[in-house]
């Protein structure tokens, strides 16, 4: 079972407030980590965001779960840019995970 | 007697006003002299009105005169400059549209930063000829720069946009008077080393450095809610597309022309809290992707490819629960 989480219906086309992103994360992500197999973030309609969004979101996703965020999370419908910013912000946060 | 307003400001210069603002700064009465105001941009409009909001706040007795004479009387209400000092004047004008050449001043407020960074930036890309392009590239420095208000003033402050089609520059500036950059980084182990604003101002501007980061995670939600990326990603997007950024916190002043900076401390002149003023050149902006591309592998050099598994395109749809 998965669950899909569609960014835009949240939070629109833009992504730029790094305190809703950690928000989002806490309440519609966290409590149902193990509950599914994987976790669609659904990026369809997302033009861009920024620095401060994408590490609170995605950078936290990765270092609360170091161990198994690479088979849980899938970033699905990304634009180019999207995805520049998503791969920017998991390299980043793989620095931060302790060896 | 009273303090008289220089006839034109523009972002480049915005220093002299601090300078005549700050010879001013006491709690004595004061009467502002509009009648010579002609051409201020952006980063002047918000220098002044935010030292003019915060001299009210603290209680100090401000009045206007010469509105009625000032060349620029329309265009200061029209982007509702007089509103945000409580002055309210009949206006003379329709308010036609702005047809994408400013945004009215914006107060900045707490939880506004996607809807408000881009409606500005939608406003400020819409004639240009890359639109979509532009309008990336400021949602995302309208972005950062909100965030930095919200950090550092609670999320009060004040935004103003303008685009020069004959220039082919677009100018945005954000202002707060709130604790400024160094006083943000109280409370961290870095106190003791940022004691002047120029140290601080240098610190925020190195990439992964942000006083939200180096506390502990606070409120309901764990986790950081910013990276310390803004500042410095913006300073290498200026450089990038040769643009010019200035960033204002007490007395200390970074001023950057395309990939040249400075940074100083200013004898005469402070300003209460942050003032980030910045101009971008809109026909350097054809690829924000490459370019956002670009410089994040500066900042976090690595192999982007190894998280090409992790995204999926539309075809390849898995089972979803809604």
């Amino acid at each position: 079972m998965n669950l899909t989480l569609r960014l835009k219906d949240t939070f629109g086309p833009f992504l730029g407030d790094g305190a809703e992103g950690n928000e989002f994360r806490c309440q519609k992500i966290e409590p149902f980590w193990d509950s599914y197999e994987r976790i669609i973030l659904d990026f369809e309609g997302v033009d861009s965001m920024t620095h401060s969004f994408v590490n609170a979101f995605v950078g936290n996703l990765v270092e609360a779960h170091p161990r198994d965020f690479r088979e849980k999370l899938v970033f699905k419908n990304c634009s180019p840019l999207v995805k520049t910013f998503i791969k920017g912000a998991l390299s980043f946060a793989k620095t931060r995970i302790p060896a | 007697m009273p303090f008289i307003l220089p006839p034109t400001i523009h972002d480049a210069l915005v220093t002299r006003l601090l300078r005549r603002l700050t010879a001013v700064d006491s709690d004595e009465p004061l009467t502002i002299d509009f009648s010579r105001v002609g051409f201020y941009e952006p980063g002047a409009v918000i220098a002044l009105l935010t030292r003019l909001r915060h001299w009210k706040e603290k209680g100090r007795q401000l009045s206007a005169t010469g509105i009625r004479q000032s060349p620029s009387k329309r265009y200061l209400q029209r982007i509702d400059f007089f509103a945000h000092l409580g002055i309210h004047l009949e206006e003379d004008f329709e308010r036609l549209p702005a047809q994408s050449r400013f945004v009215e001043i914006c107060r900045i407020k707490n939880s506004q930063v996607n809807a408000l960074a881009s409606k500005v930036a939608r406003c400020m890309a819409s004639q240009c000829e890359e639109p979509e392009e532009i309008r990336s590239c400021f949602a995302y420095i309208l972005g950062e720069l909100i965030a930095n208000v919200d950090q550092h003033s609670g999320g009060a402050g004040f935004l103003s946009a303008q685009h020069y089609p004959d220039k082919g520059s677009i100018h945005v500036a954000v202002g707060d008077c709130g604790v400024g950059i160094r006083r943000s980084f109280e409370g961290t182990h870095l106190e003791e080393q940022l004691r002047t604003p120029r140290a601080a101002l240098e610190k925020a501007l190195e990439p992964t450095v942000s006083s939200a980061l180096l506390r502990p995670p606070s409120g309901p939600y764990q986790g950081r809610n910013n990276r310390g990326l803004g500042l410095s990603m913006i300073s290498k997007l200026i450089s990038e597309t040769h643009g010019q950024f200035r960033l204002f916190t007490e007395n200390a002043v970074y001023e950057q022309i395309g990939d040249v900076s400075f940074k100083f401390d200013e004898t005469s002149h402070t300003h209460p809290g942050t003032l980030a003023s910045l101009s971008i050149n809109t026909d350097e902006i054809t690829n924000f992707n490459e370019v956002i591309g670009e410089i994040s592998n500066r900042v976090e050099p690595s192999e982007l490819d190894e998280w090409d598994e992790m995204f999926e395109s539309p075809k390849d749809e898995l089972d979803s629960s809604p």
